[in-house]
């Protein structure tokens, strides 16, 4: 009877583990490699997290590391139209390499668009699992961004320049729109111009930053914003955008525009903002950002100068030192000993116990230094802020 | 009441001394050896009288072969006669308590101390020349230093945090990625006749700095062996030198320990438990040849391992020298660096 009973509540026991154990089907796969990057516990909570996001919000979201996967992007296209059935689906997928993001369903193009940055706030978190929590949150918030309160206006496709106001002709839109558009194919940086004449009650930042961002528009951009409503102008810089066009290139835009504006030459405005684009996207493709006056300078990679006396004094002081102290060590040879290491007998040491524990991660980085052999430098680079959506845009604004 | 021994050669009877390049006791007089096993003509002196003066804790004993009064603190072992200069072994010194259980003899003699000490001053770019030329070794000798030897075992865990880092960039970027680890080790080393130097008049940094001696060398104590040379008995118990050998055996385990962790950035312990359990010591005598040279005025030591033949002592700076040396070298590669990049660019 006893046996019976043992045997019955083992059973019992493993039927419940089991399926507490399956009662989410696997969204996070972790295979090679990645043992320990994140504790049971964690790992059944955020389980239970995406479970319930794909019953209330219809998007199945995924999460899987493995370093076996040689190539992660058939991997992901694969395991997506596996388990693709509900209306959004989401997968991130990485080796201890690379990484890939697929999307399937109505918002699969703002996932695609929004790929980059979904995977930067996963490898920027604290701890692996805090990175999937503000991935899969993330997701969240992008696809249901139409829920989002956002009162910007939305177009369709990703046209360079948006007339709301309808301050310029048919044939002076579609030319200011071929100039934007080369500007794309030539530094993969996306040109934008947008006149309104509301803002639907939102500042001049957010309507830009939203505008680019809610309609979307690819990683690397600028967007020039006039508002006729209240007269404001308003430049928003993302990515690439924003690393190579500062606030200082922002208002060179601004100044060079600043007198058509005023008169109401708007076409002539917008070519100017074309071209001044050109020159301050240009510059920075040759690894010069601008970012202040700078003064004339020589060629000066090539010449013998200050620098070079400091190298060859620096190598030589150190030489000197090591060596000087070499000898002057050799004159001592009487010294406290520390250590009994002769005395150790041959084979007594062992060890019983050894344990290695993985506790977290973290990555920092800093951007590299563009070459810029500028001389006085009255700029300060690009001063970023984040948008409703998440995401980090520079630039500013004004009025004309 | 002690006795003083000495050895007479039964060819000659001249006194003894054992001689380490042979192993065996020596007559300087006739060159008679023999073996200091199995060597059994001993005469005794008997000591007419023995002034004990307690409170400078010296004795004075009178040698019989030439009447000299001969003043030996408490623990002096081993002598020779200052004014008949015959070696004598005190042997009320080495009785009970103080008798050593084992004995590494000396292996070199006193001219190989001065071949070693000359060796010792070659090649020390910044030793003034002076003392090379005028620096006269005022005095050698060989000595019997007292040891504890220890045994014990370590039983240690230490735990430690570590980190590894990984650098890479892309084209706008550079990242660094650091994995934040505990690690954990437990287990346990033997150590066996780790020496702690039992005389206070001798200092532990030399007898440390001869290291090691050679442990197959000891043979079993017998007085014979010190003849000829100087000797003390241990003036520092066994207990209190105990601490300097659990010392050292600490930080042994600690640094075996450590290099079981690696693959990892950095390593630093933060927590160390690290038992150590009673073992044998023994009182042993190991063999030293000590040198005083006299230079500008000052005491320059140096000590040699009378069985391997190690030799150590440091010696003074010309500090003109190593500036020189120094600023001129500074001066020559700087300015040979400046004029190829000059040259180059």
């Amino acid at each position: 009877m006893k046996k019976i009973l043992t045997v019955l509540f083992t059973c019992l026991l493993v039927i419940f583990s089991a399926s507490a154990i399956s009662a989410g089907s696997d969204h996070i796969i972790i295979g090679k490699d990645g043992e320990g990057i994140i504790d049971a516990y964690e790992e059944s909570r955020l389980e239970d997290d995406l479970d319930h996001i794909r019953d209330d919000y219809g998007i199945d979201i995924y999460f899987i590391f493995d370093a076996s996967i040689s190539d992660v992007q058939q991997y992901a296209i694969n395991f997506i139209y596996d388990v693709h059935n509900s209306e959004n689906t989401v997968v991130l997928c990485m080796n201890d390499e690379y990484y890939d993001i697929e999307a399937l369903g109505p918002q699969q193009d703002l996932i695609y668009a929004n790929s980059s940055d979904l995977f930067n706030t996963f490898y920027n978190a604290v701890s692996t699992s805090s990175g999937i929590e503000e991935y899969y949150k993330k997701v969240v918030r992008i696809v249901n961004s139409e829920a989002y309160t956002s009162s910007v206006d939305t177009v369709s496709g990703t046209p360079a320049f948006v007339d709301l106001a309808d301050l310029l002709s048919s044939s002076e839109e579609s030319d200011i729109t071929s100039r934007l558009n080369e500007l794309y194919n030539k530094y993969g940086i996306k040109v934008v111009a947008v006149t309104t004449n509301t803002l639907h009650g939102m500042t001049p930042q957010d309507y830009a930053d939203d505008f680019y961002d809610y309609n979307g528009y690819p990683n690397d951009g600028v967007l020039f914003l006039l508002s006729m409503e209240d007269r404001d102008w308003y430049v928003s810089t993302r990515g690439k955008g924003a690393r190579n066009i500062t606030e200082f290139g922002v208002d060179l835009i601004a100044d060079e525009m600043m007198s058509s504006l005023k008169k109401g030459d708007y076409y002539g405005a917008f070519k100017k903002y074309a071209s001044k684009t050109d020159y301050l996207l240009g510059s920075a493709a040759k690894g010069k950002v601008v970012d202040g006056y700078t003064e004339p300078q020589k060629e000066s990679e090539s010449e013998f100068g200050a620098g070079n006396i400091g190298i060859g004094v620096g190598i030589g002081a150190i030489i000197s030192f090591i060596t000087t102290l070499i000898f002057k060590g050799q004159l001592k040879s009487v010294h406290k000993e520390r250590y009994a290491r002769n005395y150790v007998v041959d084979g007594s040491f062992y060890l019983n116990g050894y344990a290695d524990q993985f506790i977290n991660r973290s990555v920092s980085r800093s951007p590299r230094p563009k070459n810029d052999d500028s001389g006085s430098h009255s700029g300060g680079g690009t001063s970023y802020h984040t948008s409703s959506s998440g995401i980090s845009h520079g630039g500013h604004g004004g009025k004309f | 009441m002690s006795d003083l021994k000495y050895f007479e050669c039964p060819n000659c009877g001249g006194r003894l001394e054992f001689d380490s390049a042979s192993q065996k006791l020596k007559c300087p007089y006739c060159e008679g050896t023999y073996d200091p096993d199995t060597f059994g003509e001993e005469k005794e002196y008997t000591i007419e009288n023995t002034k004990w003066d307690e409170s400078d804790e010296l004795s004075v004993y009178t040698c019989k072969s030439c009447g000299g009064a001969i003043i030996t603190d408490a623990n002096t072992v081993a002598t020779s006669c200052p004014y008949c200069g015959d070696p004598v072994v005190l042997q009320g010194n080495v009785r009970g308590d103080y008798k050593p259980s084992r004995i590494i003899p000396f292996a070199l003699d006193k001219n190989a101390a001065k071949k070693e000490y000359k060796r010792h001053l070659k090649g020390k770019f910044f030793l003034p020349r002076a003392f090379t030329d005028e620096a006269v070794i005022d005095e050698i000798k060989g000595v019997y230093v007292p040891f504890w030897l220890f045994d014990g075992t370590a039983n240690a865990q230490i735990w430690y945090d570590a980190t590894k880092v990984r650098h890479w960039s892309d084209a706008d970027y550079n990242y660094t990625e650091t994995s934040y680890f505990k690690l954990f080790r437990s287990g346990r080393v033997s150590y066996e006749e780790v020496p702690v130097d039992a005389s206070s008049l001798i200092d532990d940094r030399m007898t440390e700095s001869i290291e090691p001696f050679d442990d197959r060398e000891f043979r079993e104590f017998n007085a014979n062996y010190l003849a000829g040379y100087l000797a003390d008995k241990y003036d520092i118990s066994a207990r209190d030198c105990k601490g300097k050998a659990d010392e050292r055996i600490i930080n042994s385990t600690e640094a075996l320990f450590a290099s079981t962790t690696s693959g990892y950035s950095s390593v630093v312990p933060t927590h160390s438990r690290i038992m150590l359990s009673e073992g044998r010591q023994e009182y042993v005598m190991m063999p030293m040849w000590l040198l005083n040279v006299k230079y500008d005025n000052k005491d320059y030591k140096f000590a040699m391992n009378g069985q391997t033949g190690k030799f150590v002592g440091d010696l003074p700076l010309d500090k003109g020298k190593m500036w020189g040396f120094g600023i001129g070298l500074f001066a020559g590669i700087s300015a040979l660096l400046i004029l190829l990049q000059y040259i180059l660019i």
